[in-house]
């Protein structure tokens, strides 16, 4: 007999795997190149122990911050180096990669829209897949160092919890070699609706 | 004389790449807006062909501003260019009155056929 | 997560602290957290704390679980594990603050400032005096700390390194 425990978990891994590899096909799309998933997995989080390991980079990164609302409620967050990010804008405006030389208003547009368009197609997913209508909120961009970004997304998220359910992945675009972040944290009652989906499906 | 057409999106690089769709495909970009408020304000001083516009954007979405825009002008042609791919939000912008709708992310041909069949070309 | 062992700094995440002595070398980066950092120039000891919360119950669960987490517990507690492993009183530290930005402009709450604000009441509490202060502003910061001298290395994003 499974455990509730276990089956959250189920349910917060088949999320994981179903969001994860739709966000990939769309991205891929959109950036008209291959991108892999490089990493995916879905796990019990102490905030101090992850971001310390997030502290000990030296990245510099652009972040879409969203939030996810309705039925079920998550906080999302795509990240991707600075230098990177001017990459991602040349391929989505079919320039020769390295064209845009300074981060720009396109560069950060660019983390922006595939942030939003991620975030979107996880939703699509809920809605397709669980029938949960989930929306999501325009997004915010910062651009700061990755310790920064990271903590300032799990403090908006659940500054009151020391433990924190996160499904994380990186994308890896590998003609260009740029490796980008994205991560998922339900929020509030979204207990309720992985019980759901896990009785559900 | 060329179509007239306004683009609404809060993200620039959006805004930029359609733009270089319609410019390239002969039509006359008159205006580019960040949000829904803008659009409806622009809209009325400038009387497009059409307007593309995405749902999610801060101070007003594009199924208000749809309401609103076509308060002035009823005959107003609007597509929804939206990475919202869910049957309920693109129900809610067809029966506000939206002509057609393009998800992202979006290839040049169906930006070209949605604008062309939206006016009648 | 890809992160790198370095040897030569002790990294602080959220709501933790480290002490040490010199020649270590104590770090953390920082938004609308706050990091205290308290340093005993005779001895050359000190320690960093990275503050999230302005303040908790000091009896509820949250609080005795994570002291680091609040200023109202965190502030305490790193005086008490100073003083404990070093013997020394807490009046002989002199206290540096960092951080507390605005990082996420929609936010209503002003999380850093209300961060700033607690942990400057605690550090008064004590009579422990602040030499030195870099916080506020609409950016994260990288702090540095070097027990051999007490000096704190800040560079806040976009911004040249500055030494306090």
């Amino acid at each position: 007999m499974m455990s509730h425990e276990s089956k959250i978990n189920r349910a917060i891994k088949l999320v994981a795997k179903i969001s994860i590899d739709k966000a990939s096909q769309v991205f891929s799309k959109l950036i008209k190149t291959g991108a892999r998933i490089e990493m995916e997995h879905a796990f019990l989080a102490d905030i101090t122990s992850v971001t310390e390991q997030v502290n000990r980079e030296n990245a510099n990164v652009v972040g879409a911050f969203i939030d996810l609302t309705g039925e079920a409620k998550f906080k999302f967050l795509f990240h991707v180096p600075i230098q990177d990010s001017m990459i991602l804008a040349d391929l989505m405006l079919r320039r020769e990669a390295g064209t845009t030389k300074e981060f720009d208003l396109y560069a950060a547009s660019a983390v922006q829209e595939i942030g939003n368009i991620l975030a979107s197609a996880i939703s699509g997913v809920f809605a397709s897949d669980f029938g949960i209508d989930i929306q999501p909120t325009p997004p915010a961009v910062v651009n700061d160092y990755v310790g920064t970004v990271f903590q300032e997304f799990l403090v908006s998220a659940l500054p009151e919890q020391n433990d924190i359910l996160m499904i994380e992945s990186c994308f890896h675009v590998i003609k260009n070699d740029i490796h980008c972040h994205m991560y998922l944290l339900p929020l509030g009652e979204s207990e309720k609706i992985l019980s759901y989906i896990i009785n559900t499906t | 004389m060329s179509k007239k057409i306004i683009i609404v999106d809060d993200a620039p690089i959006i805004r930029s790449m359609l733009k270089d769709i319609l410019v390239q495909a002969g039509y006359d970009v008159i205006a580019e807006c960040n949000n829904g408020k803008e659009a409806v304000d622009v809209f009325r001083e400038l009387k497009p062909d059409l307007l593309t516009m995405d749902i999610v954007m801060p101070e007003k979405d594009g199924i208000e501003a749809i309401h609103d825009i076509l308060a002035i002008d009823g005959k107003a042609k609007i597509i929804m260019v939206t990475a919202v791919d869910q049957r309920v939000a693109l129900m809610k912008a067809i029966r506000a009155g939206a002509v057609d709708y393009i998800i992202k992310p979006f290839e040049s041909d169906r930006v070209l056929s949605a604008v062309r069949s939206a006016l009648g070309e | 997560m890809g992160f790198h062992q370095d040897l030569d700094k002790i990294i602080v995440g959220v709501a933790d602290m480290k002490i040490g002595q010199s020649p270590e070398v104590i770090e953390t980066t920082l938004g609308s957290c706050v990091a205290v950092c308290l340093y005993a120039a005779a001895r050359q000891v000190g320690g960093m704390v990275h503050i999230m919360m302005p303040h908790a119950d000091e009896n509820s669960s949250k609080a005795q679980g994570k002291k680091a987490k609040y200023a109202n517990t965190a502030v305490p507690e790193l005086v008490r594990q100073l003083t404990s492993r070093y013997g020394i009183d807490s009046h002989h530290f002199v206290a540096k603050i960092f951080g507390g930005g605005k990082i996420l402009k929609d936010c209503t709450l002003n999380i850093g400032e209300l961060n700033e604000k607690a942990v400057r009441e605690q550090l008064k509490n004590f009579g422990i005096r602040i030499m030195a202060s870099k916080t506020g502003g609409e950016k994260g910061c990288r702090v540095t700390f070097f027990l051999e001298t007490g000096i704190v290395l800040c560079q806040k994003f976009g911004e040249a390194v500055e030494e306090l």
